[in-house]
């Protein structure tokens, strides 16, 4: 303030200057006149100073230094103006300009910015001064005859100017320069001022802005952070992804946000599936919980465009949405602008895509896009993390089910025989269960005839001798009792290439050798009977031609015995050579000879199951004395009758037999004992363990058989 | 003919065998080298009756009678030190250790087959 006032002084001085200009003018009264005019002055100026001390704002100031420069410098108009921030001279407030004037001379400067020692210009007519014509004739029409630039400077350098405009030509005095500089100075202190808290204010604010992003930036930080962390710590997945998505919300400041999932294998190019949102209505998640590749959502143009993101930031002007059904869903749920991000593997491998929504058109900045990078990192870590884990358990399961299968036993072992791990098949077959076997060692299982043979296969695996063997061996049960099985081994080994566990696969094959032992037995058995066959027709042979008359004779009752045998051998065929019904036995010896007609041939007796050698023993008997009978007996001719009756009494272990022939011709009892005779007497009493004896009766052949009855039955 | 064969004119036979027709064609066949049928059983329990007590100079032994094994017989023949010869329709292979070297005949078998391993037993205990 003090400053000022001694501003004001030296216009004291130039008062006494001023009486000596105008000499038509009385003394008195114009040294009264100038001290009237200089008080007026001093009031005007001390005004402006206060005025522009206490101005609120830019215009207030403007407005105060008009009002002085138009009070004190006795001009009819007045104006200031400012460099612009492309450094152009403009009008910032006038009084008493048209507005055509001003848009006419705007721009006009004699000075440029910045300029040092910069002096008032002052045209004392406007009608001599050298300007361009076009200039002047504008000043002129405004009605303006004289004027004067007076800069305003900012530390000595020119930031503006005010202008003062006569409508008459004038003589500029010293006074006038003085004023104008005054109030340039005060002007432009109170400009510098103003600027000053301007650029405090800006800076203040700057300083706020960035701190606000500051905070955002670690808000956005931690949220990642506590993510990482969480997934770090196996949390449960829908949970995680929550937390995503209320990140992804959080970071873009969207209403909406939603994360799929990239099914590869399912429609062409695959398909995503929404895994989670926030704020989507019902409908809105049904629509989009599968999308195609070639809907029109953004979702799918980020799997088409491989470049990366998709952000459109309103739906309604996106050209490859228009008329779609999506831009209808989006519309319908308040969506207007939207982003999609894709998600990817480490590798590369597109796995799904995150998006965000808006409900009023948005751009995403570059700082909100950034973060979103990061937390979508994070997203498809989590994605692969936990589809790789997926994957894991659905390999366990498919290894469990066949670990479980009941077919088979599945033991896994370390490398000295402890069992590990063994199924409950496994169990099954060996009668120890889990824990128990935990406790021995599988050649403690093993037969001990059945253990060196084990312990040398399982020698050269482990030395590397040999990759997996297959052996049948057996193993002593828990209850005592021995199976055959079979043990296909192999050996797995860690990292550093030594055995880790022994694998074995275990099968009860006690079946299969149990059938391969009667397979022994039958084939050993069949072996035996085709020998005896072969002899018995060897002996059959020898004894036929040996008493046969002429090589015909012999010929014909070799083959009658040999197919006698035959015959013998279908009824034990029939019942699996386990035994045969002694009636069929019986008819169909007799077969050959008429056993239809029941007047030839009579059958008493129960039904009894004989056993092989007896069905073959009396085959061949009943042949003999049948064909016995036909050539000399009761079938020799037509009232001849062969009665067989026999006996079962199981309490006395006696079986009983009757072949008694009546009304045949005369029998004379022959003289030497042919092969018949033999073998009904000798051979079925050998073959039954019993007695059989022949008697040749008036009118017949009796043959009487006793024998014990298990010999010749096992129905007991 | 080997001088040094042992004959078998009159030699005593006991024959083991179920089948009868076999036994007949044994029988017919050592009646005419010349042989003696000392016995013939067909059971197990005869069998063991007739090795361990009758005379004999040479058994025919079926290793099967009536689905048993005979060699417990044909131990009670060694044991008596009188040779003998296994009969047998299965393979060689079933013959226990001790009995390897006795002579086997394969049902069926001619003559001269049975001559031989008769001669072989008698020799061999000579």
């Amino acid at each position: 303030m003090l400053d000022r006032q001694t501003e004001v002084m030296p216009a004291q001085e130039d008062f006494s200057r001023d009486v000596e200009r105008s000499p038509e003018n009385n003394v008195c009264d114009d040294a009264g006149g100038a001290l009237e005019r200089h008080a007026r002055e001093q009031a005007a100026l001390f005004r402006l100073t206060d005025r522009l001390y206490r101005a609120q704002s830019l215009d207030a100031s403007y407005d105060a230094a008009l009002e002085a420069i138009l009070e004190t410098l006795g001009c009819r108009a007045a104006s200031i103006l400012r460099f612009d921030s492309e450094g152009v001279m403009r009008f910032v407030a006038w009084r008493g300009l048209s507005d055509g004037y001003r848009k006419a001379v705007d721009g006009h400067s004699p000075w440029t910015e910045g300029e040092r020692d910069a002096e008032p210009i002052f045209v004392s007519d406007i009608a001599r001064a050298d300007m361009p014509e076009d200039l002047r004739a504008i000043i002129s029409a405004e009605g303006i005859r004289a004027l004067s630039f007076v800069p305003l400077t900012n530390a000595g350098r020119v930031s503006g100017k005010f202008m003062a405009y006569y409508d008459s030509p004038r003589d500029f005095d010293s006074h006038d320069v003085d004023l104008s500089l005054t109030v340039a100075r005060q002007l432009g202190f109170c400009l510098e001022r103003a600027q000053a808290e301007s650029d405090r204010e800006d800076a203040l604010r700057i300083r706020a802005a960035s701190e606000k992003r500051l905070a955002e930036e670690l808000d956005a930080a931690k949220r990642l952070q506590e993510i990482s962390a969480a997934l770090i710590h196996e949390g449960d997945s829908t949970s995680l992804y929550e937390m995503i998505l209320d990140a992804a919300v959080s970071v873009m400041n969207s209403d909406f946000a939603s994360m799929q999932i990239l099914h590869p294998e399912r429609g062409q190019g695959g398909e995503l599936r929404l895994i989670g949102h926030r704020g989507f209505s019902d409908e809105a998640a049904r629509f989009w919980e599968w999308v195609r590749c070639d809907s029109s959502s953004t979702c799918a143009a980020a799997m088409q465009d491989i470049s990366g993101r998709v952000i459109c930031s309103d739906v309604r002007v996106c050209d490859y949405m228009q008329g779609t059904e999506d831009l209808e869903m989006y519309l319908k749920t308040g969506i207007l602008a939207v982003q999609t991000t894709p998600l990817r593997s480490r590798s590369g491998r597109l796995l799904g895509m995150i998006s965000t929504h808006w409900r009023q058109p948005h751009k995403p900045s570059p700082g909100d896009l950034h973060r979103l990078d990061v937390l979508a990192r994070q997203a498809a870590d989590l994605i692969e993390q936990r589809s790789a884990e997926q994957a894991l358990r659905d390999r366990q399961e498919r290894l469990r089910a066949v670990f479980n299968s009941p077919a088979i036993g599945v033991a896994v072992l370390k490398p000295d025989g402890s069992f590990i791990e063994t199924n409950d098949a496994f169990s099954a077959l060996c009668g120890y269960d889990a824990s128990e076997l935990r406790a021995i060692n599988s050649l403690d299982l093993t037969h001990p005839d059945d253990r060196a043979a084990m312990a040398e296969l399982l020698n050269e695996m482990l030395d590397g001798r040999r990759s997996d063997f297959v052996i049948e061996k057996r193993y002593v049960r828990k209850d005592g009792s021995v199976i055959w099985v079979q043990n296909s081994v192999s050996l797995t080994h860690d990292e550093a290439g030594h055995p880790a566990h022994l694998v074995k696969l275990i099968q009860d094959i006690s079946g299969r050798k149990a059938a391969e032992k009667r397979q022994r037995l039958l084939i050993d058995e069949i072996n035996h009977r085709v020998k005896n066959t072969l002899a018995t027709v060897q002996s059959f042979a020898s004894q036929s031609l040996r008493n046969a008359a002429g090589l015909a004779e012999g010929r014909a009752a070799f083959e009658a015995r040999l197919i006698a045998l035959s015959k013998s051998h279908d009824v034990l065929t029939r019942e699996h050579w386990e035994g045969g019904n002694l009636c069929e036995v019986v008819k169909g010896a007799i077969a050959p000879y008429g056993a239809d007609s029941p007047s030839r041939f009579t059958i008493e007796g129960e039904p009894l199951r004989l056993r092989p050698k007896a069905v073959l023993a009396l085959s061949l008997a009943f042949h003999e004395l049948a064909t016995n009978a036909v050539k000399y007996g009761a079938l020799s001719n037509e009232d001849g009758r062969v009665a067989i009756r026999w006996r079962a009494v199981p309490q006395t272990d006696r079986f009983e037999l009757e072949w008694r022939e009546s009304g045949g011709p005369d029998v004379k009892t022959p003289t030497r004992r042919g092969f018949g005779s033999r073998l009904v007497e000798q051979g079925l009493a050998h073959d039954l363990a019993g007695d059989v004896r022949l008697t040749f009766e008036d009118r017949g052949v009796v043959c009487s058989v006793s024998a014990p009855l298990h010999e010749v039955s096992d129905a007991t | 003919m080997n001088i040094s064969a042992p004959d078998l004119a009159g030699r005593r036979v006991l024959l083991v065998e179920d089948e009868s027709l076999i036994v007949m064609l044994f029988e017919d066949t050592l009646t005419e080298m010349g042989c003696e049928i000392a016995g013939v059983a067909s059971r197990f329990d005869d069998a063991i009756r007739k090795a361990s007590a009758l005379n004999f100079d040479v058994a025919i032994l079926d290793v099967n009678l009536n689905n048993l094994r005979t060699f417990p017989i044909a131990e009670i023949i060694k044991s008596r030190n009188i040779p003998f010869v296994f009969a047998t329709g299965y393979g060689a292979t079933s013959i226990p250790e001790g009995l390897s070297g006795v002579p086997v005949l394969q049902k069926p078998f001619t003559a001269p087959e049975l001559e031989r391993g008769l001669r072989a037993a008698l020799a061999a205990k000579r």
